[in-house]
């Protein structure tokens, strides 16, 4: 006697392949933005370390002598709308003067980032 | 016998379906595809990712180790002039540290002194200056090629590379001790 054909499911439905592709499909929506997303923390981090040297070359300018301090070239390409700021307090008492230096921009999505700052003290004595 | 039972075997195949229909392949086949269209601009973006990242993170460190050799011979320096597109730093302590530039290349070397050592920074397409002003030293990086490369990333917002510029003041180490020389006043390290 011949053996008839197994009537058990031996492949997927069209059903099936309709679910894993929809999940497949949102996985990936969910992937695509989260690697935007480290694309722009990281550079938001390159932005901050660039920012954060052209503090300290501000620093340097004022610690050897110059009055006003300004940014590079390269500052006003890679920071729009970048603006530094620098203050000064005395401090009779310890007869050392304050001075912070710090510098804000506009970021990807049009707002002003948290202000990157360092503070340094001069003594009296060398200051004059 | 046998006649019968294959006549029924072709009556059962006729009355069960044994394939999908064209509309059930083409929705499956269009499916596929999208997916695989999907996935594969996906690795390409994150391979293109992880190759920007993993530069910037080297160049960054070989620019932070130089900033600090840097920052710590002009500090102690007592003389800082320019020697061939690069830099001799005399230190306080009798040494003599020249940074050497090639092409994307700068080789500090210390001779002179006790200790010798050699070291090398090696920043690819970019082409570093090195400067001397009154007081302090400029050190910048100007990329000079493939910066259409580092904006094929661009699906990703990702910038190019910008000059990057690093100001070191020289002899700061000495300056109390020079303004105390000058009023004749002793000075310790502790002032220092």
């Amino acid at each position: 006697m011949l053996h008839l054909r197994n009537h058990n499911r031996t492949g997927a439905t069209l059903v099936e392949f309709i679910a894993a592709g929809a999940i497949l499909a949102t996985v990936m929506s969910f992937i695509v933005p989260f690697v935007s997303r480290v694309a722009l923390i990281n550079q938001n981090v390159a932005d901050r370390e660039f920012a954060l040297r052209e503090v300290q070359n501000a620093i340097t300018l004022l610690q050897t002598g110059n009055p006003e301090v300004t940014l590079s070239e390269g500052a006003s390409q890679r920071l729009p709308d970048s603006e530094l700021q620098v203050q000064s307090t005395w401090d009779d008492a310890a007869g050392l003067q304050r001075v912070e230096v710090s510098l804000t921009w506009t970021g990807q999505f049009d707002e002003r980032v948290a202000p990157v700052s360092l503070v340094f003290w001069e003594a009296k004595r060398e200051t004059k | 016998m046998r006649h019968n039972a294959i006549s029924t075997l072709v009556v059962r195949r006729k009355q069960r379906r044994s394939g999908w229909t064209l509309i059930e392949a083409t929705v499956v086949m269009s499916m596929i595809s999208t997916l695989m269209l999907v996935s594969t601009s996906l690795i390409f973006v994150l391979l293109n990712l992880d190759g920007s990242m993993a530069e910037g993170t080297a160049y960054a460190l070989t620019l932070h180790r130089l900033e600090d050799q840097l920052r710590e011979d002009t500090y102690y320096a007592s003389a800082a002039e320019s020697k061939d597109e690069g830099l001799l730093i005399s230190s306080s302590k009798g040494e003599s540290i020249l940074y050497q530039i090639e092409q994307d290349k700068v080789t500090r070397t210390i001779s002179g002194g006790v200790r010798k050592s050699k070291d090398a920074f090696i920043f690819l397409n970019s082409k570093p200056v090195l400067s001397v002003e009154p007081q302090r030293v400029r050190f910048e990086l100007i990329p000079v090629a493939a910066l259409e490369e580092y904006q094929s990333t661009s699906e990703l917002n990702t910038k190019g590379r910008s000059i990057e510029t690093v100001l070191f003041p020289v002899r700061r180490a000495g300056r109390f001790t020079e303004a105390a020389k000058r009023s004749g006043n002793a000075v310790t390290e502790s002032d220092q």
